[in-house]
């Protein structure tokens, strides 16, 4: 009898769900159509570009240009050392603003109101639209691109950390202050030992984009590899640009390749 | 005898209607073992949690060892917190951290903050600790995660973290509804022992009704947020058991069945 009744209503319900991706399939492609007419697309320029692209890459830019390779030692560690130095400042104000934001754990109501609107304030604005206003205020170089790294990445742990925070156990932390241990301690032995796993995790998360976004931080003019690429591209050194490009792609497997390691040895 | 615990008319309104407590009296004397009964909702895990205000009472006075608990202030009440310890029916342990470490957490409420934050135990309070798990024969589990023990053997380390605080009192709220027979009874028996060995008076909500009988030395009744039997453990007759959980006959035979 329950089988009966089961199955036309669930085949009905099939049919409506498909009829529904149908539509909504169809109104992304009209969408994208409607979008590459609104840009001016030009499908032939596109086209007729490709054999001026493929000459491009073979001739200027292909192969890298390996001379003066000892010159790019310096951009390529300083790339390293800011994603270093971001992370490690960011992962600490970070815990420190979720820890006053997380619903779990805010000191009060208020708090948590005013710095969520704050932290998504910050975080809503591009990273490189920061490094450029960074490099108005503080010149071109390393400061700006090291604040920048740092006021984004706090602004993405916060909220990750954040949200962390709030799936944890409440259990151990009512069971602390029915013992009477204060806010601190109640922090310190219930929260931060749950609270490890998903610091770890999301912090080498940040360490990887760091690492790509102190990449490019150079073609706004706030350092490390980034002002390679632009430098050889506006001297048309192509073949050095293209020797860049595949020093930063490999430092960033390399990374990846030991932040996967780290990760497996922690959680 | 001078009684520990004092509640006068105690209310607690949740929301516009819904009632936890309907104005609760009850006095506790040094040493006294209380089972409350009562069936689901009447109000005993809100009784419980009032007493160390986990929970906000809406009315009514609590007087703990002479100290009025609901005007308390924060260094107030975190005195009187650190001299009321908690069961908890899930345990509520750090699950991350050893055994050990859960056990000294009983301890903060006497310790100043930040010595509490950088775990500064003294020495005596590591070696008592280290004792009280020996008493409930967790002797190889000290070092142990806490997450790595059976829930027999977690809930022996909740009562653990209660004794650690030296209680006057100690609070249960189903300390063994998540347990099989045999672990809830050596839980009921280190609670009762230790509790009789050193005067620690006990309110524990139970249940089932024959492990109250086993167990309290006074049985005190709740239904619907009110007292409806409080006496010693052989008045509680069956006419009044029938009476307390009337409706819900099936709940009392189901959870005394598990
Ligand atoms: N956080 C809450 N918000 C709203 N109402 C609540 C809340 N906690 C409990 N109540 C209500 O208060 C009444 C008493 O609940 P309480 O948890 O104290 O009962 P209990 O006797 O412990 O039941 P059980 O045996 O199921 O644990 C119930 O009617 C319940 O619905
Ligand atoms: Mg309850």
């Amino acid at each position: 009898m329950m089988k009966l009744t089961k199955i036309p209503g669930g085949s009905q319900a099939r049919r409506k769900r498909r009829g529904r991706q149908w539509a909504a399939g169809t109104a992304l492609l009209l969408l994208t159509v409607l979008s590459l007419v609104y840009i001016r697309f030009d499908a032939a320029e596109f086209l007729l570009g490709i054999p001026t692209f493929l000459r491009f890459l073979f001739s200027d830019f292909l192969p890298p240009d390996p001379t003066n390779l000892q010159s790019y030692l310096k951009p390529v560690a300083d790339t390293f050392i800011y994603a270093v130095i971001a992370t490690f400042c960011s992962s600490l104000l970070g815990v420190c603003l979720a820890l006053l934001m997380a619903r779990t754990t805010t000191p009060h109501p208020l708090v948590r109101t005013v710095l969520r609107g704050l932290i998504s304030f910050l975080r809503n604005i591009p990273f490189l639209a920061w490094a450029s206003l960074l490099v108005v205020i503080f010149g071109v170089g390393t400061t700006a691109g090291l604040i920048a790294l740092i006021v984004f990445g706090c602004g993405f742990l916060a909220r990750l950390y954040a949200e962390s925070i709030e799936e944890l156990d409440q259990d151990s932390m009512e069971a602390l202050e029915s013992c009477g241990a204060t806010y601190g301690q109640r922090i310190k032995h219930a929260i931060i030992p749950q609270f490890l796993p998903a610091f770890y995790s999301w912090t080498l998360f940040m360490f990887e984009i760091n690492i790509r976004a102190s990449a490019v931080l150079g073609l706004v003019g706030a350092g490390g590899i980034g002002a390679l690429i632009k430098q050889t591209m506006d001297l048309f050194q192509y073949g050095k640009t293209s020797m860049v490009i595949a020093i930063m792609v490999a430092m960033i497997l390399m990374v990846e390749l030991m932040t996967n390691r780290i990760r497996r040895r922690l959680i | 005898m001078e009684p520990i615990l004092t509640i006068q008319g105690l209310k607690k309104q949740y929301s516009a209607g819904t009632w936890g407590l309907n104005g609760i009296d009850l006095t506790v004397q040094p040493g006294e073992f209380i089972a409350v009964i009562g069936p689901s909702g009447a109000g005993k895990s809100t009784l419980l949690r009032c007493m160390n205000r986990l929970i906000e009472p809406t009315e009514g006075r609590i007087t703990f060892l002479g100290e009025d608990v609901v005007c308390a202030n924060k260094r107030e009440l975190r005195s009187i917190r650190a001299r009321m310890g908690m069961i908890f029916q899930h345990y509520n342990l750090v699950y991350r951290s050893s055994v050990l470490e859960n056990v000294l957490h009983g301890r903060l409420g006497y310790m100043g903050s930040l010595a509490g934050m950088l775990g500064r135990y003294p020495e005596a309070d590591k070696e008592e600790a280290i004792a009280l798990l020996e008493k409930v024969g967790l002797e190889n589990e000290v070092y142990k995660r806490a997450d790595e023990l059976s829930g027999g053997q977690k809930q022996r380390v909740g009562v653990c973290r209660a004794l650690a605080q030296k209680p006057s009192l100690i609070l249960a709220d189903e300390p063994i509804a998540s347990l099989d027979p045999k672990s809830s009874k050596t839980v009921m028996d280190a609670i009762h022992t230790n509790c009789r060995e050193q005067g620690i008076a006990c309110l524990v909500n139970l249940h089932q009704v024959d492990y109250a009988k086993a167990y309290a030395t006074r049985i005190v009744g709740i239904k619907a947020g009110r007292v409806v039997f409080d006496g010693p453990s052989d008045q509680l007759t069956s006419d009044i058991t029938q009476y307390l959980y009337e409706g819900k006959e099936d709940e009392m035979f189901h959870k005394a069945a598990i």
